[in-house]
């Protein structure tokens, strides 16, 4: 037998009791756990597997770090490090079994705690769906398929060894065992905050920069948060190679490198804090440098926006010294080499502000003011202050995509208009929030609030440019009047969970759930037994979409009609029967999304298929659902708050403003009715509708400021209540919701 | 055979060995001496391989040592400080040692353990210094190897250990013809076990010979002449001298019958010549470096 298998064999037997108790601690993390809580509620199964899961990973990273300690701590005195080279095996072959052992002895351990915990995982899977009592759609399911499990295990082994040859690469590089450790952390945390300075920095410094964190760059920069991501987000059964053998790759670069450490060690640097020259002064360098950007970017974000001059230079430098000194003092045990440092941090600082100033002086590089060009736009996907959807009737998200060539050149045009607003003012300062000026009527009342806008250009290089903008809301009027087109009318149609399905033959849509509301009532939830069968996904899109292309010739958030009334609905991809045969899948919902349609009167051919399944709104007020009727108008000087609805008091907490209300009654409504609008925009100051409903609700309805005349013969005879929106607000939920 | 050829050695700026050449025969019980710091320790650290030479070349039977199994596998290395394995007994060190070393004797094993009082199963944490340093020798005597390294061996062993030890080498020498290099600042051990002696300082060998050759090197003279000392022993090679009073004292490299031509004109009262211990040509070889001197 060769040395080296024995020498293999006697590392096992020297470290069984190191494996035994490593063994024990995985299995009762998570096999153990999940069979003792023995639970079969759906939710509690779900969170313990994960948190076993988690448990697991937890002890494997600790143990990433302590067996390579362990197998290697020899290497920590001259006198066990004597021994070892003294024997008559290479150096190289001795690193290489030693690196494989422990290795091994991270890895089975898990391996077979994983399996047992996934298989047990599976097996009590359907019993659980027994009792959930339902095949009804479970958004976790897919968590719980063996072979979503077994991607995850082949996913997670690949960054725990990595984060096992990082330890090993640091212990090749360190004395004791305790800078080892403590440098095996600074190693993982360091590229972490290399990628959080770059993003903040980045964002702090360039306006307008946007690049999204990226938790695949982030996965991809810090092995150890990989497994968790992979157990949290990535439930499919789909092994990512490329991520795998990036993992791979620096795995096998980092064991060359500790391999060559190991052969060329001097035994007399071994009690040393460093084994080698390099290591400490490269670490402290770059952890410095990262640490001085972001300070930077620290003392640029908002919080520290009232901080200005030098002292926004001085902290970092001063802060980041120090940390650089304390390194120092640790590294080399004392203080002597103190000026030494200072003199070298000096170098260090100058260099990353030399680095730093072009970014900042040039704009990032021109990227504050670059614009592609919108016939090399294929889409653009924007993300919008969620009242601009508000007011195109979009009723779920923030987020618009726009295909067509006119609203690109509407939103090409717009960010020029955005560019040119900045450019009056200075584009390293965050100006909107200090500048009243540009924040006048009818916007006044957020005029210390700005609203995120984020365009993402897709080019037809396939290149992608992103734009992130906190402007004033008298720069967002524009985004109201796009084209009132497809791009628009796709986003109030289908939800957009089941788009991807929607005209997939191996997919069917249904609607499983659907209730409908008017201005008389609260809530109807349509018995969805009667309606399953009959009512056709297909049929409804298509006649809304004909009423939709009806106001083709007004902006999407002139709403001109009264409300007719306010439908939910909420739809289910459902697997066909084929697919669903040829599949282990018990699972046969593939996603499920819903959302509000609001009708109006004029929506005749939505109204007509609606009425053909007998679903039509009761026009008959209902004491039991409606409690209050209150005509609010705005006592202050300046009332922006009226200018838009539909829920134009329900941020009741950013604002506090002067209001009067008035009580109304049923045959009130009526009258006003005509000239109720669900959602709408107004330059002037209108009134508001509440219909205060018994559970948990009220309709807000804006009424324009042309119909003074009739408002104010309503209220003529009425007694007004002076109080705040707050105020009023609270009023409403207490009674209804407390 | 070692041949160590113009070797160099430095930690960071300290130049521990520098240009040292030697040459060990195969059955040689070489003894380092040297003063603290004079690199006997580096030398042997070098001739098992543990650390690379600077500069020069060392060879065993014409291979180069370091990194080398074959040559490795021929040499058994005894630290000053030994190490053993947290919590672990002979036992298990031994079956360490069995990996590594394909000649390793469980004959010479039992044998070695019937000689040294250690028990096989106690753990070795829990013993004296005296018989830790028994448990790496058993373990040196068990592996088999052709070379025996021991810096500092006889350290802590009780008298009757060194008595045992000393004869086991010896047998192995006859037996298997082992070569032992041993350092040690006990110039007596030494000089009852090697068969050559190497003085080492400021980084080289100083001296090398058998015993006698280096016994026979010095001469100390007791004499007591009526006249010029001085200008009488100017033409000797004088290592060391001292008077006291009309007698004088002194250390020469030359031979006795050349002092005496030198003497007899002055017909000397006294004339004596003092047996010289190894440890007392140790001493004033190291002198004559200017090792340790101390003047009053």
């Amino acid at each position: 037998m060769k040395t080296e298998f024995k020498y293999f064999q006697f590392l096992l037997k020297q470290n069984k009791r190191m494996i035994g108790l490593y063994s024990l601690i995985l299995l009762a993390t998570f096999p153990l756990l999940l069979y003792f809580l023995n639970s079969y509620a759906y939710y509690a199964f779900y969170t313990y597997a994960l948190v076993g899961q988690c448990l697991n990973l937890v002890v494997a990273l600790l143990a990433s770090v302590i067996i390579p300690l362990s197998i290697f701590k020899y290497t920590s005195s001259k006198k066990s490090l004597d021994v070892y080279d003294a024997l008559p095996l290479q150096k190289e072959t001795m690193f290489r079994v030693n690196y494989v052992v422990g290795l091994l002895i991270l890895l089975i351990p898990f391996i077979i705690s994983w399996l047992i915990g996934i298989i047990y995982v599976s097996s009590v899977w359907p019993t659980v769906l027994n009792v959930v009592g339902s095949s009804s759609y479970l958004s976790e399911a897919e968590f719980f398929i063996l072979s979503t499990q077994f991607k995850h295990l082949i996913e997670i082994i690949v960054p725990l060894a990595l984060c096992y040859t990082m330890t090993v690469q640091v212990k090749q590089n360190t004395g004791s065992i305790v800078d080892a450790a403590i440098y095996t952390v600074i190693i993982h945390v360091i590229p972490m905050l290399a990628y959080w300075a770059f993003y903040a920095y980045c964002n702090t410094t360039i306006l307008g920069f946007a690049d999204e964190w990226s938790y695949e760059v982030f996965q991809l920069l810090a092995p150890l948060v990989a497994p968790f991501k992979i157990i949290f987000t990535e439930n499919t059964s789909f092994v990512s190679l490329p991520r795998m053998g990036y993992y791979a790759v620096c795995t096998l670069i980092l064991f060359i490198g500790s391999s060559h450490l190991y052969v060329s060690h001097k035994s007399e640097r071994c009690e040393q804090p460093f084994t080698t020259k390099y290591f400490f002064p490269v670490v402290s360098n770059v952890a410095t440098i990262i640490l001085l950007i972001l300070l930077f970017s620290a003392m640029n974000a908002d919080v520290f926006s009232l901080m200005r001059g030098n002292i926004r230079v001085v902290y970092p430098i001063l802060l980041s010294l120090i940390v650089y000194l304390l390194l120092d003092v640790i590294a080399h045990r004392g203080f002597k080499n103190v000026y030494r440092a200072s003199i070298k941090y000096l170098i260090i600082a100058s260099i990353s502000i030399a680095l730093l100033a072009p970014i900042e002086f040039t704009n990032g590089f021109g990227y504050v003011t670059r614009i592609p060009d919108a016939s090399e736009i294929e889409s653009i996907e924007i993300k919008v202050p969620y009242y601009i959807n508000e007011l195109h009737g979009i009723t779920s998200g923030t987020q618009l995509t726009i295909e067509t060539e006119e609203n690109i050149q509407k939103i090409v045009d717009y960010h020029k208009y955005l560019l040119d607003r900045y450019a009056e003012y200075d584009y390293h300062d965050d100006l909107v929030v200090y500048d009243e000026a540009i924040n006048d009527y009818p916007y006044d009342i957020y005029a210390t609030l700005n609203f995120p806008i984020t365009i993402k250009y897709h080019t037809e290089d396939k290149t992608i440019i992103r734009e992130y903008r906190r402007v004033p809301m008298k720069w967002t009027k524009a985004l109201l009047e796009l084209e009132n087109n497809e791009d628009l009318i796709n986003a109030k149609l289908i939800p957009s969970g089941i788009t991807k399905y929607f005209g997939n033959p191996e997919y069917r849509i249904i609607c499983t759930y659907m209730e409908y509301s008017n201005m008389y009532n609260e809530a109807f939830v349509l018995d969805e037994s009667k309606y399953e069968a009959t009512f056709d996904a297909q049929t409804f899109f298509e006649a809304y979409r004909k009423d939709l292309e009806n106001h083709k010739d007004k902006y999407s958030y002139e709403c001109t009609e009264a409300p007719y009334m306010r439908l939910y609905l909420r739809f289910e991809a459902i697997v066909s029967d084929t697919l669903l045969e040829s599949s282990e899948d018990p699972i046969h919902t593939a996603a499920l999304d819903g959302r509000y349609y609001p009708i109006e009167k004029t929506y005749t051919n939505t109204i007509a298929y609606l009425d053909s399944l007998g679903i039509k709104p009761e026009k008959t007020f209902s004491e039991k659902d409606i409690d209050n009727v209150y005509l609010i108008r705005s006592t202050d000087a300046n009332p922006s708050l009226f200018f838009y609805s539909n829920y134009p008091l329900d941020d009741f907490s950013r604002f506090d403003l002067n209001i009067e209300y008035f009580e109304l009654t049923y045959d009130d409504i009526l009258l006003l009715e005509p000239y109720m609008r669900s959602h709408t925009y107004y330059d002037e100051s209108g009134y508001i509708l509440c219909i205060d409903k018994d559970e948990y609700s009220e309709d807000f309805y804006i009424i324009s400021s042309e119909h003074k005349d009739i408002i104010e013969s309503i209220i003529k005879d009425k007694q007004s209540t002076n109080t705040t929106s707050n105020d009023f607000l609270e009023s409403l939920y207490v009674n209804t919701k407390y | 055979m070692i041949d160590i050829r113009n070797v160099s050695k430095a930690f960071e700026t300290k130049q521990v060995l520098n240009d040292l050449s030697l040459t060990i025969h195969s059955g040689t019980v070489l003894g380092l001496v040297g003063p603290n710091g004079s690199g006997k320790s580096t030398l042997l650290r070098l001739i098992a391989g543990i650390l690379h030479a600077d500069g020069g070349f060392l060879t065993l039977d014409e291979q180069p040592i370091y990194d080398n199994v074959n040559a490795k596998s021929k040499i058994f290395f005894v630290a000053d400080e030994p190490f053993f394995f947290t919590g672990a007994t002979l036992k298990d060190m031994k079956e360490f040692y069995q990996i590594f070393y394909p000649n390793f004797s469980e004959e010479a094993y039992r044998k070695a353990l019937s000689i040294f009082s250690v028990s096989e199963n106690s753990k070795i944490a829990s013993m004296s210094k005296g018989m830790k340093r028994q448990v790496t020798l058993i373990l040196a005597l068990a592996s088999g190897t052709e070379y025996l390294l021991l810096d500092e061996a006889f350290d802590g062993l009780d008298p009757m250990m060194r008595l045992n030890l000393k004869r086991i080498i010896a047998d192995e020498i006859d037996s298997r013809k082992l070569t032992v290099i041993i350092s040690s600042h006990n110039l007596r051990e030494l000089e009852d076990i090697c068969d050559t002696i190497g003085f080492l300082s400021d980084g080289n060998v100083v001296t090398t010979g058998s015993v006698d050759e280096l016994k026979h090197s010095l001469h100390k003279v007791q004499f007591s002449v009526q006249a010029n000392i001085e200008d009488i022993i100017s033409k000797l090679d004088i290592v060391h001298k001292a008077s006291t009073g009309s007698i004088t004292t002194i250390v020469m490299r030359n031979s006795i019958d050349e002092l005496k031509v030198l003497l007899e004109p002055y017909n000397p009262a006294i004339f004596e010549e003092i047996p010289l211990k190894l440890e007392e040509i140790f001493v004033y070889e190291m002198e004559a470096k200017g090792y340790g001197t101390y003047e009053d």
